[in-house]
């Protein structure tokens, strides 16, 4: 068993390993006589009853020494009555904890001893409250002598002698004087510390301390000692130098603790302390305050350490009982100056001296740390705490709360600093269209509503050559139910022919993408790229990201570009103006270096697929275009359309279709807007004309995402042709040059188009999948709706090709996908009759498919209903 | 802070908190420090047959360092908003 | 990228899934949501895997949850998860 869980029977290591060491190594260096004296000769032992629980019975102590200070000197010199049961009691104060087994040093005994002693100790030595004096003295009576001395008992003349000495050149007091012990430590510190061989002493320091700062391990947190130090300090053996090097910073603490301010709240103390400080010589430093005070607060921490130690060795619950009796001898053996300014305060009975201590230990400890700083020390601190916390930018610490509570409010308000960075996240997370799965939808519907409209304005268009189509989808389609003879007087639709105001810059354009366009089957370099994209075709992420620069390097590009992108968003936020550079170029968008651009890598992961539409709002046109323009031209080296493609990922995952509806969510969102905000005709068809040079067109059109963004483009440009009501009408080389354009992505897809439609088992999963979670929550028509493959968007895609083809375009659609058509027909009608289904929800699933159907079909003048395809009317 | 500022908004929300000796503690969190000290209103232990000393105990201060976890509804957390703090809190720490 | 820091990886692995260890034979993947220099984090999607003795025998059993706080003290390591 050991106290304070030391191992008795590790070899000394140092300072680390606790009192006991400590004793020994005092004893060593400096005490040979004592050293040798011990060694088993001595059966020093006999009265020291704890000695075995202390320190456990492994080891055979040489020399003993005296835990409790309070033995051997005190009981000779003192009140050997009271001593008797001072050193016991003391004894097993200290011991308390160690016998259950406690071993945490700290812990354990700290806590005993505050417990026991309450506010006692408080009467520190150092505090130099008259009143507590008496206090301290006793425990440290006893301590004194011991520890010179090891063994307690057995007291030589040498011991005595010795110690005496020491404490009279260090004070110039008598060697009796024990109660020097209670006077603020300022006074017999010093002296002390740069008199002597400190082994006298060093116990006497701690004594002091530990008497002045019973309460101190409380206090210690706010004083932010460091740890090391505390460690270094607590288990420290001994520490002669150390304990020298201690006590100059205890003047400054000391000074500290009694600034000028604080005078008048101690007066008995500050009244004696010039006087005593300075004869003993007090370092100057101690006594100016203002400049040096940082330095002081941290020679401070350095001292906390030490005090602790010495509460623990020191501090006994029953002190405080013993105390009374002591004051007589303790005012006796002051040095001459001390012991008369006490005695003069100290005329008190016993129960008047209790009590005025337990007063004293509480005003005590209020005042303790009161003059430690001055108000302007403690303003520095505020505003230095302050400083950290309030910064330019009063979202920085507090952003996510801030953000968070202006969106949970339901949004942005005015055109405020906080509106505009609230926005950001308000679009982003979609909390106003409540989340990012309606939000996917608004997207889909954007699209959606385009080739809805683009179809409306081509059911309005003329069929001049209505009876020739009729004739020609009569043979595909098989026999059509039309009112061929019944041919309603169309509205005409101005095409307009004839563009007299080609303007020069426009027509320059064009040949620019027509002479790219002519390069598309013979750039041996994008048939290169072609193939490439070929042979990637793999579910393997990494094979993508590793060309183009790892996963690594492609992750800390995402994150250089949300750095640029908060940034930018912060300088929004403070009215700066704007350089996008820095975002542009973290963007990497014309970066070559790699086989597949890093930009299109970043789209890898979802989180640079989420910053994406918060970095077009920094963008300008041209460079959207650019960033566009290489988005489609690179498209099937895009990790998602590999995912995405039936062909290539047979198998979705739950997170790959999470994966899926997000990009889908994002850039349906991003492309359709940029589109039909600002893109014109030319615009968008060189975006097309990127997408079909580089890439293989039939294999993105196996991709719900590729094929989106297929029908996205070509709609688009369908409703610009349409649209007559243009402040510029397209010019006629605009018109061809779309029509080549058609030409070859419709060369691309023929002969598959039929391969659009993914497989049922691809369907049937998608469905299983995505449907699961949602049969948690959604009620029934959801639910229903997730039972089936949403094929919208596969007609969607077919109205739009159909919109821009010409009438042996849309004859070749159509023959390729009859099979399809009448699937879907054949499927609706199955639904209809089916028993399994709910009603309702078969209703519904048959409408929405003849509805998806007919917005291709309509396109053609036709329309399916009740099982049959006739002619629309 | 980052951490301090995400507490500040589940508050008044219910969570549930685990501690370090295994307690699982659900609650509406009242209120949270700067240490992450959280307070506790309402409070039901989930295992409570292993603990049943806290059956009685509405309300109840936790202190932050004894948390393991935390567990939120993930309906509270905005999560882009969550991960551009984080970033924000690194890029200042940098600095 | 030059004055790379332990927490920058952590930050690279933002809105990624990852694996992180804990005191207590505990694990836990999810997706990184957020930390802060005391490693503190939260992870959404989480799976937790306690692993016990339970007569000799290690047996692990896992836990979901689909947003998780987790104190920073406990956190021994955070890596990105073997796939």
């Amino acid at each position: 068993m050991s106290f304070f869980g030391f191992d008795p029977t590790k070899p000394d290591s140092g300072r680390g390993s606790g009192r006991r060491q400590r004793d020994k190594k005092a004893e060593k260096p400096l005490d040979f006589e004592e050293t040798y004296q011990g060694f088993g000769e001595h059966d020093q032992e006999e009265d020291d009853y704890l000695n075995d629980e202390t320190f456990g019975n492994a080891t055979e102590l040489g020399t003993d020494f005296d835990f409790g200070y309070g033995k051997g000197s005190l009981e000779s010199d003192v009140a050997p009555k009271s001593y008797a049961d001072h050193g016991r009691s003391y004894a097993s104060a200290a011991v308390a904890g160690p016998p259950s087994g406690q071993t945490g040093y700290g812990a354990a005994a700290v806590q005993g001893l505050d417990d026991g002693l309450d506010f006692k100790p408080m009467e520190s030595l150092w505090t130099n409250q008259p009143m507590s004096m008496p206090m301290p003295q006793q425990f440290q009576q006893p301590q004194l002598p011991q520890h010179p001395q090891h063994p307690q008992q057995v007291l030589s003349m040498e011991q005595l002698e010795r110690q005496q000495r020491q404490q009279q050149q260090q004070m110039g007091i008598p060697a009796q004087q024990q109660g020097f012990v209670g006077m603020p430590p300022q006074q017999d510190m010093k002296p002390m510390g740069y008199g002597y061989s400190p082994q006298g002493y060093m116990p006497q320091i701690h004594q002091m301390q530990g008497g002045g700062f019973p309460n101190q391990p409380q206090s210690f947190p706010p004083q932010a000692v460091p740890p090391q130090n505390m460690g270094t300090h607590q288990y420290q053996p001994m520490p002669l130098m150390f304990n020298r090097q201690m006590e100059p910073h205890q003047h400054p603490q000391q000074q500290v603790a009694s600034p000028p301010s604080n005078q008048q709240q101690h007066l008995p103390v500050q009244q004696q302390l010039p006087q005593q400080s300075i004869p003993i010589g007090l370092s100057p430093q101690a006594q100016e305050l203002g400049p040096q005070q940082q330095q002081q607060q941290s020679q401070q921490g350095s001292n906390f350490p030490v005090q602790m130690d010495s509460t623990r060795n020191s501090a006994s619950p029953r002190s405080q009982a013993l105390s009374p009796p002591h004051t007589p001898r303790d005012s006796n053996s002051r040095n001459g100056r001390r012991g008369s300014m006490r005695r003069q305060q100290e005329p008190l009975t016993e129960e008047e001296h209790k009590r005025l201590q337990i007063r004293q230990a509480k005003v005590d400890k209020i005042l303790r740390h009161s003059g430690v700083m001055t108000p302007r020390d403690k303003d520095f601190i505020t505003r230095y705490q302050l400083s950290q916390i309030v910064t330019d930018d009063p979202y920085n610490e507090d952003f996510y709360f801030q953000v968070y509570k202006i969106i949970q409010r339901g949004g942005v308000v005015g055109e405020s600093n906080k509106g505009l960075i609230a926005r950001a996240y308000l679009e982003h997370s979609g909390h106003r269209l409540g989340g990012r799965y309606k939000r996917a939808d608004v997207a889909l519907q954007r699209m959606q509503s385009q080739v809805e409209k683009a179809v409306t304005v081509a059911k309005e268009r003329p069929q001049k050559n209505k009876e020739n189509f009729d004739g020609a989808k009569e043979g595909v389609l098989g026999k059509i139910s039309s009112t061929m003879n019944s041919k309603a007087p169309r509205r005409q639709l101005q095409i307009p022919t004839q563009k007299s105001e080609d303007d020069e810059s426009n027509a320059a354009a064009i040949d620019e993408v027509v002479e790219s366009l002519n390069g598309v089957e013979l750039s041996s370099a994008s048939k290169a790229r072609r193939r490439s994209s070929y042979a990637f075709r793999t579910m393997d992420q990494s094979a993508v990201l590793c060309r183009s620069g790892g996963r690594k390097f492609v992750l800390s590009l995402i994150e250089s570009v949300y750095s640029e992108v908060l940034e930018l968003e912060a300088q929004l936020r403070s009215g700066k103006s704007i350089d996008n550079k820095a975002l542009w170029d973290a963007l990497h968008v014309a970066d070559d270096s790699y086989e597949v651009s890093p930009f299109i890598s970043i789209l890898s992961f979802d989180k640079g697929v989420k910053i994406m539409p918060r970095i077009l709002n920094f963008l300008d046109k041209a460079q959207k275009l650019r960033l566009l323009t290489l988005f489609f031209s690179e498209l099937s080296h895009l990790n998602i359309i590999v995912t995405s493609s039936y062909k290539t990922n047979p198998h979705p995952t739950d997170v790959q279709l999470k994966k899926i509806e997000l990009f889908q969510s994002v850039f349906l969102k991003i492309i359709v807007s940029f589109l039909s905000s600002s893109a014109e005709f030319l615009e968008v068809i060189s975006l097309l004309l990127a997408l079909i040079k580089d890439n293989n067109v039939s294999f993105i059109s196996t991709s719900k995402i590729g094929l989106n963004l297929i029908t996205v483009l070509i709609s688009r440009a369908a409703l610009i042709k349409q649209d007559i009501n243009r402040g510029t009408v397209l010019s006629s080389s605009e018109i061809s040059t779309w029509n080549e354009i058609y030409d070859k992505l419709f060369t691309a897809l023929e002969t598959r188009l039929a391969l659009v439609f993914p497989p049922e088992e691809y369907t049937n999963r998608v469905v299983a999948i995505s449907s699961s979670p949602s049969l948690l929550s959604a009620n029934g028509e959801q639910t229903a709706k997730n039972h089936y493959y949403d094929h919208s968007y596969i007609w969607q895609f077919f109205a739009s090709l159909a919109l821009s083809g010409k009438l042996n375009h849309q004859r070749v659609i159509i023959d390729e996908i009859r099979d399809e058509i009448f699937g879907t027909i054949s499927k609706a009608e199955e639904l209809a009759k089916s028993t399994t289904v709910d009603e309702q929800v078969a209703l519904y699933q048959r409408d929405k498919m003849y509805q998806d159907l007919n917005l291709f079909l309509n396109v053609m003048g036709l329309v399916a209903r009740d099982g049959e395809i006739t002619e629309l009317k | 802070m980052l951490f301090f500022s995400f507490f500040k908004t589940l508050v008044d929300q219910e969570v549930t908190v685990e501690l370090k000796n295994d307690i699982e503690l659900k609650g509406t969190l009242k209120s949270v420090d700067q240490f992450l000290n959280l307070k506790l209103d309402n409070i039901s232990c989930s295992n409570e047959a292993k603990y049943p000393h806290l059956s009685s105990v509405r309300n109840i201060f936790i202190r932050g360092s004894t948390v393991r976890y935390v567990y939120v509804d993930k309906n509270m957390v905005d999560t882009n908003l969550l991960q551009d703090a984080a970033r924000r809190e690194a890029m200042s720490a940098k600095k | 990228m030059s004055s790379e820091t332990p927490l920058d990886l952590l930050k690279l692995n933002l809105d990624e899934r990852v694996y992180v260890k804990l005191r207590g034979a505990r694990e836990l993947t999810g997706t990184l949501q957020a930390f802060d220099s005391h490693c503190n984090i939260v992870l959404s999607d989480a799976t937790e895997t306690i692993y016990e003795l339970v007569d000799g025998e290690l047996k692990s059993r896992t836990k979901d949850s689909e947003m998780i706080f987790v104190r920073g003290d406990t956190v021994t390591l955070v890596t990105t998860p073997a796939e």
